[in-house]
């Protein structure tokens, strides 16, 4: 277990504790903590109970602990549900207006400076803090203090609206993690500049009103961004040249539309919110034709509305971009908690056969990268390219670092040069006369930009070139058109016509059910499928974290990379997790088991999905571990588990 | 090695000789052939696009301008037939593929053409909504009364009564009146012409194209083998010329006049027009020539330390 510190803020809905443990999140992300946050709330709008846990650590992070260090509570819920996992020196933070079933602790003089136990560059605070399994909080209960902040009556003082409550938190969590009220004025100064003077007022009355409990150094590593996943994912399809995204609210989808609709105008986005997920879909495959770089996103039941656009984005050869965020089914299930329980749908929805890119990003990092990737893939070959993301991933918030990712490959989109006739669906590797590609740069500069129509591919060769200018040691894209794609153009395009078609068609895109002409196009299609295995075998398309020699290891898929890359380390495992889902990386995937005798699959879902998806391609698991509450497993929830398999 | 596909995909297969393209790339129609049925409406708009394509070039259209998209149904083979840029696309999806083609490149012109059963049923929404947004695209409904392409069931607008396959009895449902809806939606043009009459439907069809904003025009097509109007139709069409087109009243009033089934008079021309705000204006002024995707991201990162 990585040495951090948890604190969990607990309240009821609509008392703002997302925002809480996000400015919480921001202190401590500026003090060169890495930190993760996880949220937990119900689906409603006002009531029910809601916790938001942060997790600070000098390494990167991406689950939470059941071990806390501080505890804010909002109501008794918070306490009477979350209290008991407090550690050794662990803090209770009560809001003495609405928490009745505790009382604060008598202040004891001189405990604001224990500068005898200053964390420095530790963050255990003297003694084994590091319990694993669900009941460590017995030991050192005597040390636990609860301390009282009277937040409505403060805010009632100083005539603040109630949404200062947070501000008034963030005040008492610095006091008790002994961050200094610069740090925090810097922070609130930047994160909250509306009524400045009144938030600092407020964090200023709940600094004093606690004591300092720890001594949070802070680190000596550059702060970074932190993003949620759904924000990830939106920032790594910028970067790959989306220039439209077009979505129906649905959780835990609905932040990326947030965000791709307040970045809009920023970023040159046409952002659409359609009657329907039917509409969505069949909007942005009309987007695509005309020449638009757009995504979609949505949770299962929209996604059960879109599968007519997926099939025809496979025959139409129109490519497109879909995030399905997955949260626990059948049916509207269980909207605000986590699952993988849609795998199997997004690798087999749509009829027929043609090829599909899914990439399972696990966090905010590899939403970003992978969904780069996706836009870059959907466009080189014409196709749907799915990031299946689920809610742990969407509206976790992680510490962000792109420079730490490998360089983003660059794709070009094989477009036509200009040599009439123009086919939609020419088969150039069955045909004499072979039509080079168009490189984005042959677009802007060449005759070829003539040909193809000067508005909307230009623009969208820009959106590649720049989409794709990294720096070098990117991994290096194959020939410039791969097997069974043909190049593209949009309309306008004077002298011919672009002919797109939902029906089996010829290579002008006219209608047919020839038979020969119906067996040349689906081997052109799965000619695709195979050119795009071998794309993703350029990437690290299965990663292998822990011990990568070790014969025992854990495998998993999406949010739960986080957790078993740390269940790995602290047990000397190896960790292998398969980012890319299909076409499936066989050969990547064989060789991170090279040498595996045991291998325990952990996955949130109840008939074990991922297993399934590897039986087909021949690879057994020997003990599956599987969680399916709608919540994620804890760090030490997964450390135990596995302890009792390997037993 | 790959699971993919157990096949020889070198791409060596025996290969088909392509069609030869059109007579020129001036020619209205594709080498596909005609599968029509003798008689069938759908000729009629067919040959209205023959010279619909100069007329639009004339009014600043120019054809590498135009695209077609159309539905599934006997009407939508008009995508196969017409030398046009063409999406064929899904049963009822007409509406957003146009609204999308027109929203990722507002210079292009397009024009849906889709079936009764296509748009009315399988797709009503969009149709409300393409209306409600005022989407700048043209909507040519074949409207048969029938699914043809199936065979022959009831649709959205048959009438009360009517028996096809999946009603052997009888439809127990009253139609609807599509252009009700749509100037209740809010579509800024709605008209009704009829696939017998080419010089009315040509100008009806132009005037449609040419109104900046959605426009709606459902054409009365005779399907000549499972629901033949031809002389129901013949006996209570008639041309309007003493309509207000500006007078939404007025408008709804005409359209209210014939229920789609009974005996009133069905009257045929443009029933209302009017100016507003398009939903593809909204995107018109997007210019990304500057945009440096690069430091985007890194600026959206920087706000979030
Ligand atoms: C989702 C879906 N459902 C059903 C069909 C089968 N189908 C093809 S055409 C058609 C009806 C066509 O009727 P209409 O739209 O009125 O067109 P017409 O053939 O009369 O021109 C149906 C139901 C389909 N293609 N797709
Ligand atoms: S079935 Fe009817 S609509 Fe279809 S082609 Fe024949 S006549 Fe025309
Ligand atoms: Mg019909």
């Amino acid at each position: 277990m990585y040495d951090s510190f948890s604190v969990l803020v607990g309240g009821k809905a609509g008392d703002g504790i997302n925002e809480a443990g996000n400015l919480i999140a921001r202190l401590m992300n500026r003090l060169g903590y890495r930190v993760y946050v996880e949220v937990d709330y119900p689906s409603l709008i006002r009531g029910g109970h809601n916790f938001s846990i942060v997790r600070c650590a000098r390494e990167k992070v991406g689950c939470r602990t059941d071990r806390l260090d501080v505890v804010m509570a909002l109501n008794d819920e918070t306490v009477e549900r979350h209290a008991h996992r407090l550690g050794g020196a662990g803090t209770l933070v009560i809001d003495t207006g609405s928490v009745k079933s505790v009382t604060p602790d008598e202040a004891d003089e001189g405990d604001d400076d224990p500068s005898d136990e200053s964390r420095g560059g530790d963050l255990k605070a003297g003694g084994e803090r590091g319990g694993s399994g669900q009941d460590d909080s017995e030991e050192g209960d005597a040390e636990c203090i609860v301390m009282g902040v009277p937040i409505a009556a403060i805010l009632k003082e100083l005539q603040a609206p109630p949404v200062m409550r947070n501000t008034c938190l963030l005040g008492t969590f610095c006091r008790i993690a002994g961050i200094s009220w610069e740090i925090l004025e810097d922070t609130i100064r930047q994160h909250i500049p509306r009524s400045l003077e009144k938030n600092l007022e407020v964090a200023r009355r709940g600094y004093e009103a606690t004591r300092k409990r720890e001594s949070l150094a802070s680190l000596d590593l550059p702060a970074l961004p932190v993003m949620n996943g759904n924000e990830a994912v939106g920032l790594g399809l910028i970067r790959a040249g989306c220039t439209a995204y077009v979505a129906y609210p649905m959780s835990p989808s609905t932040g990326l539309l947030h965000f791709m609709a307040s970045v809009a105008d920023d970023c040159s986005l046409k952002v659409v919110h359609p009657e329907n997920e039917i509409a969505v879909i069949l909007m942005a495959l009309g987007m695509a034709y005309a020449g638009e770089r757009a995504a979609v996103g949505t949770a299962g039941g929209g996604f059960c509305l879109m599968t007519e656009g997926v099939s025809l984005a496979g025959q139409a050869e129109l490519p497109i971009v879909i995030m399905v965020a997955q949260r626990p089914g059948p049916s509207t299930g269980l909207p605000t908690y986590t699952t993988q329980a849609d795998l199997h749908f997004v690798l087999n929805a749509g009829q027929g056969e043609f090829p599909r890119l899914v990439v399972a990003p696990g966090s905010a990092e590899e939403a970003y990268y992978w969904s780069a990737v996706a836009m870059g893939l959907a466009w080189r070959y014409q196709t749907a390219a799915f990031v299946l993301a689920d809610k742990a991933v969407c509206e976790g918030s992680y510490s962000i670092d792109i420079d730490a990712l490998p360089p983003l490959p660059e794709y070009d989109v094989p477009l036509w040069d200009g040599v009439s006739p123009y086919r939609r669906y020419a088969r150039p590797d069955d045909a004499t006369a072979a039509g080079t590609a168009g490189t984005p740069d042959d677009m802007s500069t060449g005759a070829s930009a003539d040909a193809a129509s000067a508005g909307t591919s230009g623009e969208s060769a820009d959106a590649t070139a720049a989409g794709t200018a990294t720096a070098e040691g990117s991994a290096a894209p194959s020939a410039a058109v791969p097997p069974g794609v043909s190049p593209l153009a949009f309309p306008p395009l004077p002298g011919e016509v672009v002919k797109v078609d939902s029906y089996e068609h010829d290579e002008l895109g006219v209608t047919t059910e020839d038979n020969v002409e119906t067996v040349l196009m689906q081997e052109k299609r799965v000619r695709k499928w195979c050119a795009l295995e071998e794309e993703i075998d350029r990437l690290e398309a299965v990663k292998v974290r822990g011990d990568a020699d070790a014969p025992t290891a854990l495998l998993c898929w999406g949010s739960n990379g986080s957790v078993c890359r740390e269940v790995a380390d602290e047990l000397g495992l190896r960790m292998v997790q398969p980012l890319v889902l299909s076409p499936f990386p066989t050969r990547q995937f064989e060789e991170a088991l090279d040498g595996v005798e045991r291998l325990i699959c952990v996955e949130n879902n109840v008939t074990g999905q991922l297993v399934k998806l590897l039986r087909l391609h021949g690879f057994d698991v020997d003990d599956a571990i599987r969680r399916y509450d709608g919540r994620m497993f804890s760090l030490e929830e997964l450390t135990t588990g596995v302890k009792e398999v390997l037993q | 090695m790959s699971d993919i596909a157990d096949l020889d995909i070198s791409g060596a297969g025996s290969r088909r000789p392509q069609p030869a393209v059109m007579e020129g790339a001036a020619a209205p129609l594709t080498y596909a052939e005609n599968t029509w049925c003798p008689g069938c409406g759908n000729f009629g708009i067919l040959n209205v696009w023959k010279t619909l394509i100069d007329e639009l070039a004339d009014n600043g259209v120019p054809r590498e301008r135009i695209v077609v998209v159309a539905g599934i149904g006997c009407h939508a083979k008009i995508a196969d037939y017409l030398n046009l840029n063409t999406f064929y696309s899904l049963h009822g999806r007409t509406v957003p593929v146009a609204t999308g083609i027109k929203l990722g490149n507002p210079e292009l012109t397009v024009i849906a053409h889709a079936g009764d059963g296509d748009c009315y049923g399988e797709g009503l929404e969009h149709m409300l909504f393409a209306a409600k947004r005022n989407i700048d695209i043209s909507l040519m409904v074949h409207d048969n009364g029938v699914y043809a392409l199936t065979t022959g069931q009831y649709t959205p607008t048959s009438p009360r009564g009517f028996r096809g396959k999946s009603t052997p009895g009888g439809s127990a449902e009253q139609p609807i009146n599509p252009l009700e809806l749509a100037v209740a939606g809010g579509a800024t043009f709605v008209a009704r012409s009829y696939s017998r009459g080419a010089e009315r439907l040509r100008q009806t069809m132009l005037d449609a194209v040419l109104h900046r904003g959605f426009s709606l025009v459902d054409i009365l097509q005779v399907c000549a083998t499972f629901n033949n109007l031809y002389s129901y139709y013949n006996e209570r069409t008639f041309d309007m010329d003493d309509n207000d087109p500006s007078s939404r009243t007025d408008a709804l009033n005409r359209i209210g006049e014939w229920t789609y089934g009974g005996d009133g008079r069905i009257a045929l021309g443009t029933f209302y027009r009017s100016e507003a705000d398009t939903f593809d204006g909204v995107f018109r002024d997007i210019d990304r020539s500057s945009f440096d995707r690069e430091a985007a991201v890194r600026d959206l990162l920087a706000r979030r330390v």
